[in-house]
């Protein structure tokens, strides 16, 4: 009797673990640990830059979408300014369309100075619950999950009124809660496998 | 922000010189009451933007499914997400793919207004569609691009 309780019980208990590990993940949850190629072959690791970063700001990104090469004229000087500060940047390409050879010919030319790592099989950005390229993740200490959304209102300069992105930096800058944790933008979905 | 638009307003009134069929969507109020008007159709609404290559893509697939069956309770409603400088390649696009229906143009200055009042749970990827019921119950959110035998099995659990 206690193997035919046991069994369905633990079967119930995997498949809730497992149904729940592919929810989307919002700000107050914990990524998991993972570790990316960068498109040159070196890998980055979630955990070990957590743990000598003030915070990682993930950039869901593309060689293509309309809304992301518009930041391309500032995300660069973006992010030398607040890794001066302490944050670290890695944007990350999901995108089945894109191949190594996009993204390192992309990343070259736009100059990046971060590492552009490439998610095969959408597996990151299944686990994050990513959906759209630019999307942004702000991960710090314990792998919490302290932003998610855009980068601003607007992808062109001229016409950006909100810094969310900036805003949240600064706070957590300042050791302060992130007021505007969660925001939203239109964007080209990550082109997944599946 | 108010320049832009007045030059959107300029270039709409230029679309509208030939064509009555693009008009402005900037409130919830509005988006409601384009709702509540296709109660008693299954209706299906395409986020979409000419800047999206699978928006694109799967545009014609739409149109002819809406061909096929809006003499059978069903509407189908477009709301384009482009910018101003795309609102040039809008009505070619629109003229070249034989749209001759009513399709919006979202001057929503809040994404988020308007992608809250659709789906919380959407994060903004585009493309994006939704089918309501007769009711206008949502039943169905479909992100990425799809085809016509996709959206034409989802409709038809809805039509009589």
């Amino acid at each position: 009797m206690l193997k035919k309780t046991i069994f369905p019980l633990f079967s119930l208990i995997l498949a809730v673990a497992f149904t729940m590990s592919t929810f989307a993940k919002n700000p107050g949850d914990k990524a998991d640990d993972f570790t990316l190629d960068n498109w040159d072959g070196t890998k980055y690791n979630l955990n070990e830059t957590v743990a000598k970063s003030k915070a990682i700001v993930i950039m869901f990104w593309s060689t293509e979408c309309p809304n992301v090469q518009p930041y391309n004229d500032r995300i660069g000087e973006f992010a030398k300014e607040y890794s001066g500060k302490g944050f670290t940047f890695w944007a990350i390409n999901s995108n089945n369309t894109e191949s190594l050879d996009d993204v390192a010919a992309h990343a070259k030319k736009n100059d990046y100075p971060f590492p552009v790592l490439k998610d095969k099989n959408n597996v990151i950005a299944d686990m994050l619950g990513a959906t759209k390229t630019p999307e942004v993740y702000v991960i710090g200490k314990d792998n919490i999950i302290l932003y998610h959304g855009r980068i601003s209102n607007n992808r062109n300069k001229s016409e950006e009124t909100s810094f969310d992105l900036k805003n949240a930096l600064d706070e957590i800058s300042a050791d302060k809660e992130v007021t505007l944790k969660e925001t939203k933008s239109f964007g080209c979905t990550i082109k997944r496998i599946n | 922000m108010g320049k832009i638009y007045s030059l959107l307003a300029a270039i709409l009134l230029t679309v509208n010189l030939y064509s009555q069929d693009l008009k402005e969507l900037g409130s919830t109020g509005e988006l409601k009451s384009i709702f509540d008007n296709a109660k008693g159709k299954v209706l299906l609404v395409n986020f979409w933007a000419t800047w999206c290559k699978p928006c694109v893509m799967e545009f014609p697939e739409l149109i002819k499914l809406y061909n096929d069956y809006k003499e059978k309770g069903f509407e189908l409603i477009f709301i384009s997400l482009d910018v101003p400088e795309d609102i040039p390649k809008l009505k070619p696009f629109l003229e070249s793919n034989k749209v001759d229906f009513t399709t919006y143009l979202s001057t929503f200055t809040d994404p988020e207004e308007l992608i809250d009042y659709v789906d919380k749970n959407w994060q903004g990827a585009i493309p994006a569609t939704y089918i309501y019921d007769k009711d206008g119950n949502l039943k169905k959110s479909i992100i990425g691009k799809k085809r016509y035998s996709d959206f034409e099995s989802e409709i038809k659990t809805f039509l009589d």
